[in-house]
């Protein structure tokens, strides 16, 4: 982009604030930024600003709320719920420059850091000390922390060590007002409101956190992951049940559905799981030698009770990451399926999974779309995927329909909307389903109290009239989907 | 959006008038004498104790039109913690609405009403193999609302978080009478902002936590606790820095003792939980880590009311208590400064101490009577040196009870500066008119 541009003259401002380079306003450069990682909503935003610091966050922001500018926080765009799908009228703020890991405290066990730095890329610095970052979600490789903190992800060893929430001890925010705020620290258990703990799961609409303190966890001593292949999925379910109910807490109980097995040993991704199986358990155990032991005993014993023809347990750290490469890199593997692919993220409570798999398989037969099943079973998280050609109107309608019933019968069974994806723009309309108007409006005035003007990523999370989204469903739907990578 | 189930406009008449007018009955109040200390002068006369949400919600709503903040509270333990209420026209207990609203035994998921006893809690899942994980100060009296608002600490944290870390969903009262939930009964949940933790540490001055569904846990196989004497702060230290070495994982693991001067007296106590092995092996090994620092490591089984000597003292360091004359300050440091926190403590070089060595919290418990009146004054300068000793080694001090004076040497909370702006504005967004816990984060 020229220094001499239209476009540089309008946001001469945020040029001011961050450098000429760092305030894109090209179209090819706006394309890339038009949908996160749910691509049938897009919207081309004004202008991408990258500050380089919180100060120049804070200018930013101070320039939006001084001019009237909606703004949205961006982190690598891997969100799968439209979180950081951009305000036709309003500017992105992209935290990719904000990738310095500021202080790692081994002893304290924590880790002061910039927003967009990678969650992978923490635990891989952090190794050589014993320690990890425990929340792993599948795109690990490629979101951002602060995008973490936004939409609280979880991964698949959520069950034994929990959300982001659980692991984010301090932030400093950038405040709708463009005000500096430092939130928590790395003192525990302060009396005072839990600010960082509002602050996790807002999606991007109370602010900007730019850096963050975050909990480190010591590599656990002892790791053993197993393999349970079944005939029948019911029967796996009835596995998952029955290591929770006897005490087990593993670090992570995964399913696959017979569908992503297939197309996972049929992708580079094959990982051994045995093709004739109706549904794959993954039980992963950690922790000290003696518990890991004695779990392990019960899980195989388990295994037996509940018929599954075949177990297997990794031998070696390669087997494990192989055994844990066909899970994590399904949704990738399932992007070979067709064009796209839309990941549904719900949650029932874990004693209806059986009876929820069963209705989510009478949906898709129903609207006759083609749907996979991988899934955090420990946690009672589906996620039902619909392989689908976004180029097909009729196929988009009924891909839609699908989504949109597989979230009432969760809803219907006393579960959540979401577990780990957000809600973003894609299920804001459905929050009527789950909560009720006196619900949503404590929501919106919390929202409020944090961000007054509205202009903090406008229209996501809550149903109201739509300031700058405009959606065209069954419109041509752009390019493949991410699915590498991308998902959780 | 609907609209409020009343006008809020305000209305003249006595609050008690008007409750009974709508058939609901006031009693004095039975304040004890620590709760009487806690409070002071505002200390409500009357009392209510709804029976239900409807009525709960009836005495807010009235309380709202005629602008009389209220003081909701469950066990009344922790009556001295925030800011002193500012003014308050009626207490609001939650002993009445204490019941389990729905156990879900299989997804390890309860939710019960606010008023329900922690203790009644455990004692209801302990049949079913569960238990809510968290072992907080004044057990036998705290509700599972009141530990909600209090944002109450754990003393098996090190292993199993606080209460914020098992809070899946709340329905709360809202000032203006409306009753909203957040969260929801499943383990993991994404849907809708987390006010789980906006009213966890709250004190309730958002609204009021009328039901919680919590997650539950297996009951481990084995509690076992390793303590020993000891009166070197060395020990304080290699106790701490040798759980954190890779290999132990306790639930929880303590100093519980005295200042007498600079000389420190008390007992290490380590507790593990799982399964009987994993406990057997645990425990050998810090005894192998700690070999030299300590004389003699007595191990005790934790069961049921057999509480090993130096747990119930933790107990009572960590709690309140029923005395008037106490003074209760928390204590918080990054583990790493630790020594410096010691240091600043034998300084100070007076009171009982309890400190969390694997989280980096803990409380200082005084005694103020006595020394003719003169103690809390001459504690109150201790305390302001400590207070600057912690500062220095990134350590902090609140003030959970004491006497009044001290009020202006310790702060109560973390909530200030641009956060309390923060506070404020949730706070104009959700009880404008501060019905609720007035003036508790002033």
């Amino acid at each position: 982009m020229s220094p001499a541009s239209p476009a540089t003259t309008t946001f001469r401002e945020l040029v001011k604030i961050v450098g000429t380079e760092h305030v894109l306003t090209d179209a090819a450069d706006l394309l890339v930024y038009e949908s996160d990682g749910l691509t049938h909503y897009r919207q081309r935003p004004r202008a991408i600003v990258l500050p380089g610091s919180t100060a120049e966050v804070a200018a930013v922001v101070k320039w939006c709320t001084a001019t009237g500018t909606p703004y949205v926080p961006r982190g690598a765009g891997t969100g799968l719920s439209g979180g950081a799908l951009p305000c036709g009228t309003g500017i992105v703020v992209e935290t990719a420059r904000l990738r310095a890991i500021l202080e790692v405290n081994a002893r304290d066990r924590y880790a002061r850091v910039q927003c967009g730095v990678i969650n992978a890329e923490l635990s891989v610095a952090v190794k050589p000390l014993g320690l990890h970052y425990a929340p792993d979600p599948s795109s690990q490789t490629a979101c951002t922390l602060g995008g973490n903190v936004a939409e609280n992800s979880g991964g698949p060893h959520t069950m034994k060590y929990g959300t982001t929430t659980d692991h984010v001890l301090g932030l400093t925010i950038v405040t709708a007002e463009g005000e500096v705020v430092e939130l928590g620290g790395t003192r525990l258990d302060e009396p005072g409101l839990d600010l960082v703990g509002t602050f996790v799961a807002s999606e991007g609409t109370f602010g900007i956190a730019t850096e963050l303190i975050v909990r480190l966890t010591p590599t656990p001593a002892t790791v053993r992951t197993f393999l349970f292949a079944f005939r029948a999925l019911d029967d796996a379910c009835r596995m998952v049940r029955r290591v929770v109910s006897d005490g087990i807490l593993p670090a992570a109980l995964e399913m696959l559905d017979k569908k992503t097995i297939e197309v996972v040993e049929d992708s580079v991704l094959a990982a051994g799981y045995p093709r004739d199986a109706d549904a794959v358990l993954l039980v992963e155990l950690d922790g000290l030698a003696a518990q890991v032991d004695e779990d392990a005993a019960l899980v195989r014993t388990l295994g037996g009770e509940f018929g599954a023809f075949e177990t297997r347990e990794a031998t070696s750290p390669e087997e494990r990451t192989k055994l844990w490469k066909g899970r994590k890199g399904a949704f990738g593997a399932l992007g070979r399926l067709s064009p796209d692919l839309y990941v549904q993220d719900v949650v029932v409570p874990r004693s209806k999974l059986p009876e929820m798999l069963k209705r989510v398989r009478e949906i898709a037969t129903k609207h006759r779309v083609l749907l996979s099943n991988v899934f955090h079973a420990g946690d009672g998280n589906l996620h039902p995927n619909i392989s689908y050609d976004g180029r097909d109107a009729d196929e988009v309608k009924r891909v839609v329909a699908a989504g949109e019933e597989i979230l009432a019968a969760c809803i219907e069974r006393g579960g959540s909307l979401s577990g780990e994806h957000g809600i973003g723009i894609e299920k804001r309309d459905a929050m009527a389903l789950q909560f009720t108007p006196d619900d949503l409006d404590v929501f919106s005035r919390v929202r409020r109290a944090f961000n007054p003007l509205g202009l903090c990523n406008p229209d996501k999370v809550l149903p109201g009239p739509k300031v700058c989204i405009e959606f065209r469903p069954g419109v041509a739907i752009a390019g493949v989907t991410h699915p590498e990578g991308a998902a959780r | 959006m609907s609209a409020p189930p009343a006008a809020l406009e305000p209305r003249r008449g006595d609050l008690e008038t008007r409750l009974a007018a709508r058939g609901i009955a006031t009693r004095a109040s039975t304040w004890s004498a620590a709760q009487r200390a806690d409070l002071g002068a505002v200390a409500p006369a009357r009392t209510c104790e709804p029976e239900s949400r409807e009525r709960l919600r009836d005495v807010v709503l009235e309380a709202a039109v005629s602008e009389s903040p209220l003081l909701v509270f469950g066990g009344g333990t922790a009556l001295g913690a925030g800011d002193p209420v500012a003014r308050a026209d009626l207490a609001v207990a939650t002993s009445r609405l204490r019941g389990v609203v729905e156990h879900s035994p299989a997804d390890f998921v309860i939710s019960v009403e606010a008023g329900c006893p922690l203790m009644e809690l455990q004692a209801l899942l302990a049949p079913h193999g569960q238990w809510l994980a968290i072992e907080p100060p004044d057990r036998d009296a705290a509700t599972i609302g009141g530990l909600i608002a209090s944002g109450a600490t754990s003393f098996v944290a090190a292993q199993h978080g606080t209460l914020r870390n098992h809070l899946l969903g709340v329905s709360v009262l809202y000032a203006d009478g409306r009753f909203a939930k957040a969260g929801g009964r499943v383990v993991k949940n994404v849907a809708g902002y987390d006010l789980m933790k906006m009213h966890h540490g709250a004190l309730g001055t958002l609204g009021v936590v009328a039901t919680a569904t919590l997650r539950l846990r297996p009951l481990p196989a084995l509690d076992v606790a390793a303590s020993a004497a000891t009166a070197d702060p060395a020990a304080l230290l290699a106790c701490a820095d040798a759980l954190a070495a890779p290999g132990l994982l306790p639930a929880g693991a303590h100093f519980v003792g005295a200042l007498r001067g600079a000389a420190l007296e008390g007992s290490l106590v380590v507790r593990f939980q799982g399964a009987r092995a994993a406990c057997d092996a645990e425990l050998a090994e810090l005894e192998k880590r700690l070999a030299g620092q300590v004389a003699e490591w007595r191990r005790e089984v934790v069961e049921g009311a057999v509480r090993p000597a130096p747990l119930r003292e933790l107990d009572e360091i960590g709690a309140r208590g029923s005395e008037v004359d106490v003074g209760h300050v928390s204590l918080h440091w990054p583990p790493s400064r630790l020594t410096e926190v010691v240091a600043a403590l034998q300084r100070f070089g007076a009171g009982r101490l309890a400190l969390d060595l694997a989280r980096g919290s803990g409380f200082l418990k005084l005694a103020t009577s006595g020394g003719g009146g003169s103690l809390a004054e001459a504690l109150a300068l201790g305390l302001r040196e400590l207070a600057r000793a912690l500062a220095a080694a990134g350590a902090s001090a609140y003030l959970q009870a004491g006497p009044p004076a001290w009020r202006a040497v310790l702060p109560a909370h973390a909530t200030h500066g641009p956060r309390a702006k923060i506070a404020a504005a949730l706070r104009a967004e959700l009880d404008p008119r501060a019905i609720l816990s007035r003036g508790r984060f002033a």
